[in-house]
């Protein structure tokens, strides 16, 4: 057994968010990592925030990108 | 044949201006990152638009027109700063939101032992919106239900893409604090988006 604990998504959404503002510690990334590999819920959550950051990017370099010329 | 090159100046300029405007609220919203005053967000937006009209020549159509009205718009914020400062000692601001327990919305996003309620449900296709103007408008809508603060920090982290310590100086806030507001502000976005876009909300 390791130290980590099992989660609830509450607290992995938590450690999802904090994750992409700095580094979260070994006993916490296996705990993710371990929920994840459970709960669909929560890997659809991590898509959405990274579709998020893509979007926040977009909005700040061009605003929507019409697709080359519609037909 | 028509040729675009010979359009007329006056209408050229109102094409121009049309174009130009429709960048107002995403600039709107950046000037209100920066110096958390409607008013004088709404200034120095004023001044970069007309700075920007009257110096079109200079848009080389290098970078993207938005990223060329920000870049004047930074100009007119620092100018805005120099004559503020010099007016008055700059403001110490308390933090608008601590970090203690979550508040209720976030708890309703979960039922009593910590899972998803309601379930998370798959996007279909979602960087097919990303060329969509409405879907760019509905995503303003759900910045503007944030609290001002929580906006502002998920503004400059995710938009302006600001380092975590730097935004955390500048707002007076602490590394925990800043994490907490950005994780609050991407919660309510996911599912600001979830409900108003994706689920058929349209």
């Amino acid at each position: 057994m390791n130290q980590a604990t099992e989660l609830a998504c509450k607290e992995a959404a938590r450690l999802m968010s904090r994750r992409r503002d700095a580094a979260l510690s070994p006993d916490e990334q296996e705990s993710l990592r371990n929920h994840l590999y459970d709960c669909l819920g929560c890997r659809r959550f991590e898509e959405q925030l990274d579709f998020l950051r893509r979007l926040a990017q977009r909005y700040g370099e061009t605003g929507p990108k019409v697709a080359d010329d519609p037909a | 044949m028509a040729d675009r090159k010979n359009i007329n100046p006056p209408d050229r300029t109102a094409i121009l201006f049309t174009e130009v405007e429709s960048h107002r609220g995403y600039l709107m919203r950046y000037a209100i990152a920066k110096l958390r005053d409607t008013e004088q967000a709404e200034e120095v937006v004023q001044e970069a638009l007309l700075a920007a009209l009257e110096g079109v020549d200079g848009f080389s159509g290098q970078s993207s027109l938005r990223t060329w009205l920000t870049s004047i718009l930074k100009f007119k914020i620092i100018d805005l700063q120099r004559r503020v400062i010099s007016e008055r000692a700059k403001l110490v601001t308390a933090p608008e939101e601590d970090e203690s327990a979550d508040p209720e919305w976030v708890d309703r996003m979960f039922d009593e032992t910590g899972h998803w309620s309601p379930q998370i449900r798959e996007w279909a296709n979602p960087d097919a919106a990303l060329a969509q103007k409405q879907f760019f408008e509905a995503f303003e809508r759900c910045m503007d239900k944030l609290p001002g603060a929580t906006s502002r920090v998920f503004f400059k982290r995710e938009v302006m893409g600001a380092d975590t310590d730097d935004i955390c100086k500048e707002e007076g806030i602490s590394a925990s604090n800043c994490w907490v507001m950005l994780h609050r502000a991407r919660l309510a976005l996911r599912e600001c988006l979830d409900r108003s876009w994706f689920q058929g909300g349209r």
